[in-house]
């Protein structure tokens, strides 16, 4: 394995922790700013309501859920990379593990909220946990949403320990005295001894295995919210995996930006190499072509036995005048591109692989949006108010500042964090030729012990 | 003779001047085929009187031409009254963003009648660059309705009588007036007939007597018309104790999807999934514990 033989310590990443550069304050202040602006968007809409922004009485969602649904999505597939590397043991994915596993929490941080962007009376928030009804998605989600937040919180911790620790002993760490406090107090006094490795591989195990189906279900139920109803282009016995499949296709994606932004910018080349790259593709092409394959059975089956309403849907996401030019972008930048480039090798480059992810992160956000708002502008009821605002739905300013301060947050928690402790995860790379065998859920009996081909059988 | 810089120099000039010929006119029969262009409008006016005895005047104003009309909105409209050839103004209203606009009469206010009883009612609307002006007459007469409920032989009769009031506030009976008789319910008024009245302004309606009504047996009627010539929409209600009592008692819904409380199965279902999630990460924080201790000994 080519980080195997890499020796990795944290003398390489110390001076990326101490005290930050004027470039970085500037950065982090400029986000500042784009977050703050987000939060007085959001508080005009708290003072004079939903008419500042372009929902009305029959799209009543918009930007706000396809914000939602896409970062909940990218919660889910770093949350799986994480889990699934934690638990088989994967040693090539070591070092980018922790960048996967910010991206879960940040996205989460920073995409949860956006359903109660959509909330009328954002006052009553608390009314759903009063009143919730347990029958009702929305409480689902909430439940498992909450759930996984916590989780994954833990689960970043968790992987953050033995890197504090090793902080907390480095001699001469210039950094405040309460960052040192802080250290000292998370590492939880490890020392590396067996028996506090033993515990600590015992706790990330088990949240590892119970990571992957919380976040399958929470991103389930979230598709729930749309094909429990029975509106045109909802109504989807297939929306649950595809809309896992379509979590793991932009988290990768989006994951591979990171990992090329950080490589380029913290020069992580001997650790995040062209292997992980050449990994992220493969993992990255199989997607599409799942993604693709559901994309198609979903459209297909909506258009071979379409009813008044689904024609008028169809008609919409394929004329060029309504939300065709949309539909285009999503099946040029979420298919065809990515199998031209990823599948040919004369295209396969690192910098066009990051080029073509970050478009598929785009195509992706855009096929949220065409799933959310297409079929709200097409209901069973007909819509009785001519007015064009009450029909045809417009992003306004504070859908888009809220929309860019959530980037600006998810981009800030990155740039505090990885100030916090080293974005590759020191401790696991180092001991990543050490990692023991996978557990297994059943015991395998030993060659020797096998006497007869019965007792295989048996 | 001129060169050939002048020469060129001249057909540009003579270039930029059709030009701006070219511009002026474009802009002047634009300008003149949007004057050209003034949509026509078109305005409803509807006089009613409800049960309360509140009269409402209704303005609608639409605009455009053919199937392509909509609903003329901020409009201003003046309503006049118009007794013995002078005109008395009511009020200037604006139409909403559906071009619709409803001017209540205050309950003491008397409109001028002549001697027969017939207010006349004028609206206006202005016009502006882009919209025509239009305007409509209404000439209503003041209607009363009145209920009178008897049983003979155990049938029951209901009596509606109709009068209008002439211009010394007499009551005078109304002859062939038909009048649409219902039940309130819920959402809707049920119909249970129509009477066409008499000489005596009176029309009688046999009532059957297995009609459903509220738990003690109490029926409201309506009594209306819709949109007369001469009394626009006037509607009279009265409660009587004609219906059958009717227990509306609600039944505790059972457990379903649809209903308040959930069903049993989907409450374990959910406490078993959160509780089987929180145990694991419980027993995670746990090994975290032992792993502090374990470093507090070994100090």
């Amino acid at each position: 394995m080519e980080n195997s033989g890499v020796s990795i310590s944290i003398n390489d990443f110390v001076h990326n922790l101490e005290k930050p550069s004027k470039k970085w304050y500037l950065g982090v202040g400029v986000l500042t700013v784009i977050a703050l602006f987000g939060m007085y968007a959001l508080l005009r809409q708290f003072m004079e309501g939903q008419i500042i922004t372009g929902m009305r009485d029959n799209v009543v969602w918009g930007i706000y859920t396809a914000n939602f649904v896409f970062f909940m999505g990218l919660s889910y597939a770093g949350a799986l990379i994480s889990s699934i590397s934690q638990l088989l043991r994967i040693k090539w994915t070591k070092p980018i593990v922790r960048i996967a596993e910010l991206l879960t929490v940040s996205t989460l941080i920073v995409g949860a909220p956006f359903i109660l962007f959509c909330l009328g009376r954002l006052d009553r928030i608390h009314y759903l946990l009063l009143y919730g009804r347990i029958q009702s998605p929305i409480t689902w989600d909430v439940i498992a949403i909450s759930t996984d937040l916590v989780f994954c919180i833990a689960f970043l911790y968790f992987t953050h320990i033995r890197d504090f620790a090793k902080l907390r002993d480095y001699p001469g760490l210039n950094v405040s005295n309460w960052r040192k406090k802080m250290y000292r107090y998370l590492a939880l006094g490890y020392k590396g001894t067996k028996e506090q490795k033993k515990y600590l591989h015992q706790a990330h195990d088990i949240m590892a295995a119970i990571i992957i189906p919380t976040a399958i279900i929470a991103y389930s139920l979230l598709s729930l919210l749309f094909s429990m109803s029975l509106r045109p282009g909802w109504h989807s016995t297939i929306f649950s995996p595809y809309f896992v499949v379509t979590a793991g296709y932009s988290g990768v994606a989006l994951l591979i930006v990171i990992m090329w932004i950080y490589r380029k910018n913290r020069k992580l080349e001997t650790y995040i190499t062209n292997l992980h790259f050449k990994y992220m593709s493969f993992a990255l092409i199989m997607l599409t072509l799942i993604y693709g394959y559901f994309t198609f059975s979903e459209y297909l089956t909506d258009w071979y036995n379409q009813t008044e309403t689904y024609h008028q849907l169809l008609h919409k996401l394929y004329d060029m005048n309504q939300f065709g030019w949309l539909s285009l972008f999503h099946f040029v930048f979420a298919f065809v591109v990515p199998i031209i480039v990823i599948g040919f090798p004369w295209f396969r480059s690192i910098n066009m692989v990051t080029i073509v992810s970050l478009l598929i992160v785009i195509a992706l956000w855009v096929k949220r949006y065409l799933i959310v708002v297409p079929t709200l502008e097409t209901p069973y009821i007909p819509i009785q108010d001519i007015r064009p605002e009450y029909v045809h739905y417009s992003i306004s300013w504070v859908e888009w500042a809220l929309s860019i301060s959530g980037i600006a947050v998810i981009v800030l928690i990155f740039t505090i964090a990885s100030k916090w402790a080293p974005i590759i995860p020191v401790s696991e790379v180092a001991d990543a030729h050490n990692l023991e065998k996978p557990k297994l859920l059943f015991k395998v009996r030993n060659d020797s012990t096998i006497k007869s081909q019965e007792d295989v059988v048996v | 003779m001129l060169s050939y810089k002048e020469s060129t120099f001249n057909k540009l000039i003579s270039v930029a001047v059709l030009i701006i010929i070219a511009t002026v006119i474009s802009i002047m029969t634009a300008d003149a085929g949007t004057k050209a262009k003034k949509e026509r409008v078109r305005m409803k006016m509807y006089y009613s009187k409800n049960d309360a005895g509140e009269r409402v005047i209704s303005i609608g104003l639409t605009a455009g031409s053919g199937r392509k009309m909509h609903g003329l909105k901020n409009a201003p409209v003046l309503l006049e009254t118009v007794f013995n050839d002078s005109t008395t103004l009511l009020a200037t209203v604006e139409t909403d963003s559906s071009g619709l606009v409803d001017l209540y009469l205050a309950q003491d206010y008397k409109l001028p009648v002549n001697e027969d009883g017939v207010a006349i009612i004028m609206a206006a609307y202005e016009g502006d660059d882009t919209y025509r002006s239009a305007s409509r007459k209404l000439e209503i007469v003041d209607l009363e309705l009145d209920f009178n409920f008897e049983i003979e032989d155990s049938v029951k009769y209901l009596k509606v009588s109709a009068g209008k009031i002439d211009g010394e506030g007499n009551k005078l009976p109304v002859e062939g007036l038909e009048i649409d008789i219902g039940i309130q319910r819920l959402y809707s008024v049920l119909p249970i007939g129509s009477v066409e009245t008499e000489k005596d302004g009176t029309g009688i309606l046999e009532v059957q007597d297995d009609l459903p009504g509220d738990a003690k047996g109490m029926l409201t009627f309506v009594a209306n018309i819709e949109d007369h010539d001469e009394f626009g929409t006037v509607t009279k209600t009265a409660t009587e104790k004609w219906g059958i009592p009717v227990s509306y008692e609600v039944k505790p819904l059972p457990r379903q999807l649809y209903t308040d409380e959930a069903p049993l199965w989907m409450i374990a279902l959910v406490v078993v999934t959160l509780a089987g999630a929180w145990y694991h990460f419980f027993l995670s924080v746990s090994k975290l514990i032992k792993l502090r201790k374990a470093g507090q000994e070994r100090l």
